[in-house]
């Protein structure tokens, strides 16, 4: 396997991929504002998503977060930044930091009492001096892009009396004095889509690179866990959906018993129940995507989509490398490979399990 | 890719006009040609 070192070098196949996206405009045809029914465009945009992701959920991810970062930036009104990051033809890769060493389900439990408890102690705090913020601290090694980020949107805790939701989201160049990025994490699925750590010693910020204050972060939270969620649900039906192709591809083709496999009763209605759950789950996905399209959806709808379809993508995934026998546990096959991507999933923007404990308390 | 070839996982979504079809056309291409390939001979 790639060292996760080599996937992000200069020159390495992911730049490549990068540059021959933007070729294809892709991200524009289907997100733009053309001022066309936005069911119909958020639809689209779905089914891009579910394609992209079919072909490769890390690097549909990675492909994505060359857009996160412009909205962030449009809030803070910095010219400046404004120019140089969102101007036409910029690539801007995105990353999100809120996980951090001691703290991963703590950062997304936003209805929990111990969100709100000044005992448990954030490892990146922002204190304000002057004109400026200065960023202490450390981001864990599970930030997507972490290591090739140019803007990173920071969520970090502002007012430490107040706990976890005493937190500010900050957008930061990571070209700024201070920033340290080590080595990015090696892990068992999505490994093209980057994961590092990001550490702040005394990173000085002009105020207004802070867009959300401890006030209303709780809700730029939950909002900002909701739209992940969402969008974890359209690509993770592309995963299961490659899963269920592949296995209908192999089961036509691999004879045992003088005749196809998938002539074989049990194998049909394995095959058949795989379809099933991906359609299930992408009836789902369609439902909070088209809703969020014309008003906020709610966190619990966001959350029973991303867990339903994450859980789906892992199902069919394992069944799918059952069809495959032996020759699913191979590197020779690409099963393996989507199976370990899905099971990423399931912790991937909150534990499926933590984010029902959170989302149940809005029942 | 033409209109005719969109995955069959689109069936149902008959209120596509032909240029949306034709976007997800393009994203399959692309997973095809592009993602699939780097994913599984460098990347993955
Ligand atoms: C592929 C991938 C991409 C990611 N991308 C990002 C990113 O872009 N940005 C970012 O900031 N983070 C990212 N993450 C991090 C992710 O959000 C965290 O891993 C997740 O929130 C869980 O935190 P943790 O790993 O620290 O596990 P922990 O919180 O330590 O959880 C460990 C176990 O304890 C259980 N547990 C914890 N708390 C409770 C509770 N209150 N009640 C019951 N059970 C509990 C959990 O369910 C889990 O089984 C990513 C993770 C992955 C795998």
């Amino acid at each position: 396997m790639t060292d996760p070192a080599a996937v992000i070098a200069p020159g390495s196949r992911l730049w490549d991929v990068l540059d021959r996206y933007d070729a294809t405009g892709l991200g524009e045809a289907s997100t733009g504002d053309d001022g066309s029914d936005p069911v119909a465009r958020a639809r689209l945009s779905a089914a891009v998503s579910e394609e992209l992701s079919w072909g490769d959920v890390g690097l549909a991810i990675t492909c994505g977060m060359t857009r996160f970062a412009a909205p962030w930036i449009q809030m803070s009104g910095n010219n400046e930044l404004i120019e140089r990051y969102c101007s036409p033809g910029v690539r801007t890769i995105g990353c999100w930091a809120l996980t951090e060493p001691d703290h991963g389900s703590d950062t997304v439990s936003f209805t929990h009492d111990s969100f709100r408890d000044p005992q448990i102690k954030a490892n990146c705090v922002a204190r304000r001096d002057g004109d400026e913020y200065v960023i202490s601290g450390q981001k864990s090694g599970w930030v997507s892009l972490g290591s090739i980020a140019d803007v990173i949107t920071l969520f970090c805790t502002v007012d430490q009396d107040r706990g976890h939701s005493g937190g500010g989201v900050f957008v930061v160049p990571s070209d700024l004095p201070g920033v340290e990025r080590p080595r990015p994490t090696d892990k068992l699925g999505q490994r093209p889509l980057n994961q590092g750590e990001v550490v702040f010693h005394d990173v000085r910020v002009p105020a207004d690179h802070m867009v959300i204050g401890p006030d209303v972060y709780p809700m730029a939270l939950e909002g900002m866990l909701t739209q992940g969620n969402i969008g974890m649900s359209t690509l993770f039906v592309g995963v299961a959906r490659a899963a269920y192709d592949l296995a209908l591809d192999y089961a036509r083709e691999r004879v045992q018993g003088g005749r196809p496999i998938i002539e074989h009763q049990s194998v049909q209605s394995r095959i058949f129940d795989m379809f099933r759950r991906v359609e299930a789950a992408r009836a789902l996905t369609r439902r909070v995507v088209e809703s969020q399209a014309i008003a906020p959806v709610p966190f619990q709808y966001a959350v029973a989509a991303k867990t339903f379809v994450t859980q789906t993508a892992f199902d069919v995934s394992s069944a799918a490398l059952q069809i495959f026998g032996g020759n699913g546990l191979t590197r020779e096959y690409p099963i393996e490979k989507v199976l370990r991507d899905a099971r990423a999933s399931m912790i991937e923007d909150g534990c499926n399990e933590v984010l029902g404990l959170v989302a149940a308390v809005r029942l | 890719m033409s209109v005719m070839t969109l995955p069959s996982a689109h069936l149902l979504d008959a209120s596509f006009t032909d240029e949306d079809r034709e976007v997800v056309a393009l994203a399959h291409r692309f997973a095809v040609e592009v993602m699939r390939p780097a994913a599984r001979s460098s990347t993955a």
